[in-house]
């Protein structure tokens, strides 16, 4: 699954936006969102961002292509491969052993560590700790699961991870 | 059919129960008639070449007073010469040595008799040695009930999906922790206090690590890759983490997501492993209670899941019953049905 957001110029007549919808439409693409800044009209040119999902990259490209030889201004195309993500729960003592440590850990994998949760009853006591992983690709995903593995032998945590 | 019985602890007597309660189904219903034996216990046997009265032998109190008892007759000593077709293997499981039952699958598959055994231990220590064994000596071995108890994972693998080739497998194969983890979830009680309770109702033993460390899990997961997917793996192979640093806090924060902590068995990718796991609530494992799911993928069937009860006597008894009703339709006990 791929995630496009394109931002064209659109001259505000009828009939503008149905053109570009129906080439996103006819290529398989799901259009998530559309939106019209107004605000920065110039002219009769109207700014309008576009996202959708389709399935592979080389699909993106050709929609792209395909609204420019339409006619379309595209003033700009960002094709981002949706991520692969997986969710962990650390248990043991997660800040005592650096908890800055294991993410830039996980971090140096290329994965990023985007969101942290944490339950804490005393600093004497096991917390536990949810960490949301995102990748770019699975080999990556895997790399930042096997190093986090590695992480908690050392630390002897206790990694509990999405199937 | 003439069936002797090895074990008399709750298989064996359900075992007799339920043989006695379908008898008269049996019959009309398949033209199948059976006797049994022999039931042997660890200190004697009851015997009868006529057969024995299986409806009050389930429910007997002084059994050494039974006319048929016989003391110091041991099932290993008895079984190549007793004269039988099938033997029933119900002793306890001895994970360590899969003995006795391995001896006395051995015994019966040598001396000619078809074996049903709901006991893992044989299975766990000595799957391709005792399933070749029963090749090279035309026995039929079966083991519905020692995998996941009244859950039809192996017959319907072997006969409705012969054919697939298995390619993952993921399952809660103990009822036990699976009881713990969904009270924890539920209530929001500690894992010591779940286990009490547990322990309480009967559902956990005394000593509850063969459970809660996934020894119980690990071994039904042997024979699952051995038995379905053709493997070579032994209990060593399986990476084990049991469920007890579990805290109502981790269970939290995985609901906050969408997710339940369980305690999954997987093998995939020749990675055999059983571990708390972050399972989505809309998945076909997030079952709860004492329930038993197995999950699989096929490369022809795609994914398929069998959720049911994997422990408890009567319902063990029934995978025992169907597999010895498989033996005696390939034996010709049957009257012919299409």
């Amino acid at each position: 699954m791929v995630k496009v957001e394109v931002e064209l110029e659109l001259q505000d007549r009828p009939g503008q936006l149905v053109g570009v919808l129906e080439s996103i439409a006819r290529f398989g693409g799901n259009i998530t969102s559309v939106y019209h800044h107004r605000e920065r009209k110039r002219g009769e040119a109207v700014p309008v961002s576009i996202s959708f999902d389709v399935a592979e990259t080389r699909t993106a490209r050709m929609i792209v292509s395909t609204l420019r030889k339409l006619g379309f201004t595209v003033v700009r195309a960002g094709i981002e491969r949706k991520a692969f993500d997986a969710t962990i729960i650390l248990v043991g003592h997660v800040f005592a052993t650096n908890i800055t440590d294991t993410i830039e850990r996980i971090m140096s994998t290329k994965a990023v560590v985007n969101k942290v949760n944490a339950r804490i009853k005393s600093l004497q006591e096991v917390s536990s700790v949810k960490f949301t992983i995102q990748a770019n690709s699975r080999q990556v995903l895997e790399r930042a699961i096997n190093t986090t593995k590695t992480i908690c032998q050392e630390k002897d945590l206790r990694l509990i991870r999405s199937l | 059919m003439r069936i002797a019985i090895v074990g008399f602890g709750t298989v064996g007597k359900s075992l007799l129960q339920v043989l006695s309660r379908k008898r008269d189904y049996l019959r009309e219903k398949l033209g199948f008639n059976f006797k049994v034996v022999a039931v042997f216990k660890r200190d004697g046997a009851f015997i009868d070449a006529q057969g024995l009265d299986v409806g009050s032998l389930a429910f007997i109190s002084d059994y050494k007073r039974h006319p048929k008892w016989k003391t110091d007759v041991k099932a290993d000593d008895a079984i190549e010469e007793l004269d039988c077709d099938l033997i029933v293997e119900a002793t306890p499981t001895k994970i360590e040595t899969g003995e006795p039952g391995l001896t006395h699958i051995k015994k019966a598959l040598e001396s000619g008799k078809d074996v049903v055994t709901a006991n893992k231990g044989p299975l766990v220590m000595a799957f391709h040695e005792i399933s070749d064994l029963a090749i090279k000596r035309n026995r039929l071995l079966r083991y519905e009930a020692a995998v996941l108890g009244a859950v039809p994972d192996a017959g319907l693998v072997r006969e409705t999906l012969q054919g697939n080739e298995i390619t993952y497998l993921r399952g809660i194969l103990n009822g036990t922790t699976n009881y713990i983890l969904t009270r924890m979830t539920f209530e929001g009680t500690s894992f010591e206090i779940a286990l009490k309770e547990a322990q309480q109702m009967g559902i956990a033993e005394v000593d509850p690590s063969y459970d809660v460390e996934g020894i119980d899990a690990a071994c039904k997961l042997v024979i699952l890759a051995n038995s379905l997917m053709g493997d070579h793996v032994k209990l060593s192979d399986v990476k084990r983490e049991g469920i007890s640093h579990i805290t109502p806090e981790a269970i939290e924060l995985a609901s906050i997501d969408g997710f339940l902590i369980k305690h999954v068995a997987s093998i995939e990718e020749g990675q055999l492993e059983v571990a708390p796991r972050l399972v989505e609530k809309s998945s076909p494992l997030a079952v709860g209670g004492t329930l038993n799911v197995l999950s699989f993928g096929t490369d022809l069937a795609g994914e398929i899941t069998l959720i049911g009860r994997g422990a408890g006597g009567i319902e063990t008894a029934s995978a025992i019953l169907g597999d010895i009703i498989n033996v005696a339709k390939i034996r010709g006990y049957t009257k012919t049905i299409s």
